[in-house]
């Protein structure tokens, strides 16, 4: 498969769902200002924001290995895992990077 | 919940960013964080943990209308990209045992230089552009292992555009630093990337714009999952990041559209003196943390 496309289509379908429950927040907030579902979808709005870029580098992973490109995929997956790395520092450390 | 004009106001200031964070490569945090403090009072931290949730926003609305567009280049995107997280994560690391605020003075300088080399280096790259002087270069190793030349369709020209790499070592360092950056003073670095990119490494304006609008999204995820994790994302600050997030998808989307459009000379001109802005916000911030003297806004 080619490399663009799986990325577009991973990055879209990131922004869709996230558009999708940030727009359900606020029409919501609008009838309900103080319900807890409100709330609820602003956090999954932002989540699946936070987690695109991850699906984006899986799935070019996935792309290079499907294409036999070995070199991509390392350091894809090197890029994967730092990102992971900072998560779990910042969860035991509570580090706060630029604050 | 927020009233109505809050979040109006919210999201026309994140359109703004996400159109000027389009045109430009930058994450937009820029624009937003003043804002936020300034004119709603909510404290810095907190400030910071709404911008980059919109700097992912507009990193994949911009990245993936870049990526479709074939603009971007993916693979020089994944090279630059180890050095970007490595450096965020030294730099959120060291955060913990050193202080940052010389750190304001380095970046300055370097933006600074940066800037300075993108406004001089106007007229050789549209000299390159019509005389295909992009492809002409000798590539060093690593760009020819990694295979990181590439080409896109200028609009402008109505032209293809083919490039070859060079000082990819280079990119990557200043990459590296953009990324400590991040790490310990958050910030975005995509500036940085842009000018390594365009000014020594021989891409295109343009695919270097695409090319940081992809990449920042990475580091920017990373960090918000920290904020988030420690407690800087609560139900009161949340209900920024609806109107934010979508203003900022709207205003990269309409970014976007243009971007291809546009004239080397104007986009170069725009990107050096939103730099220089950067470089003396920096230098303001540094001088503030180190000798308390305060400049002018």
């Amino acid at each position: 498969m080619d490399l663009n496309r799986a990325v577009y289509l991973a990055l879209i379908a990131g922004l869709l769902v996230s558009s999708i429950l940030l727009v359900a927040s606020l029409a919501l907030g609008a009838i309900l200002p103080d319900d807890k579902l409100v709330y609820t979808l602003e956090l999954a709005g932002a989540c699946t924001l936070m987690l695109t870029p991850y699906a984006r580098i899986i799935v070019s992973m996935i792309i290079f290995a499907m294409n036999g490109d070995k070199r991509y995929f390392m350091l894809s997956m090197f890029v994967l895992l730092m990102m992971l790395i900072a998560i779990l520092l910042g969860a035991i450390f509570h580090t706060l990077p630029g604050i | 919940m927020l009233d109505l004009i809050t979040q109006l106001t919210t999201l026309s200031i994140s359109f703004l960013a996400g159109f000027i964070g389009s045109l430009t490569g930058i994450g937009g945090g820029v624009i937003i964080v003043p804002v936020l403090t300034i004119l709603f009072n909510l404290p810095i931290k907190e400030a910071i943990a709404i911008s980059i949730v919109t700097v992912i926003a507009t990193s994949i609305s911009g990245g993936s209308s870049y990526v479709e567009q074939r603009i971007t280049n993916i693979r020089l995107a994944v090279f630059l990209e180890t050095s970007t997280v490595l450096g965020a994560l030294i730099g959120a690391t060291l955060l913990l045992i050193v202080r940052g605020e010389y750190l304001y003075i380095v970046f300055s300088s370097l933006a600074t230089y940066l800037a300075l080399s993108q406004l001089v280096s106007t007229r050789m790259e549209i000299r390159k552009m019509k005389e295909m002087g992009f492809s002409i270069v000798d590539q060093d190793k690593i760009s020819k292992y990694l295979q990181l030349e590439g080409e896109y369709y200028d609009e402008s020209i109505n032209k293809k555009i083919s490039y070859k790499v060079k000082n990819s070592i280079l990119g990557w360092i200043v990459s590296l630093f953009a990324g400590l950056g991040s790490g310990l003073l958050g910030i975005g670095g995509g500036v940085f990337k842009v000018s390594v990119m365009n000014v020594h490494m021989n891409i295109p304006i343009k695919v270097a714009v695409a090319t940081s609008k992809f990449m920042i999204g990475v580091t920017a995820s990373t960090s918000a999952i920290i904020y988030l994790l420690n407690g800087l994302l609560n139900p009161f600050n949340l209900s920024y990041i609806a109107p934010a997030a979508l203003g900022t998808i709207l205003g990269a989307t309409v970014g976007t559209r243009i971007m291809n459009k546009l004239r080397i000379r104007l986009l170069k001109i725009v990107f050096g003196i939103l730099m220089l802005y950067i470089a003396y916000s920096m230098l303001s911030k540094g001088l503030l943390a180190i000798l308390g003297v305060k400049l002018p806004p």
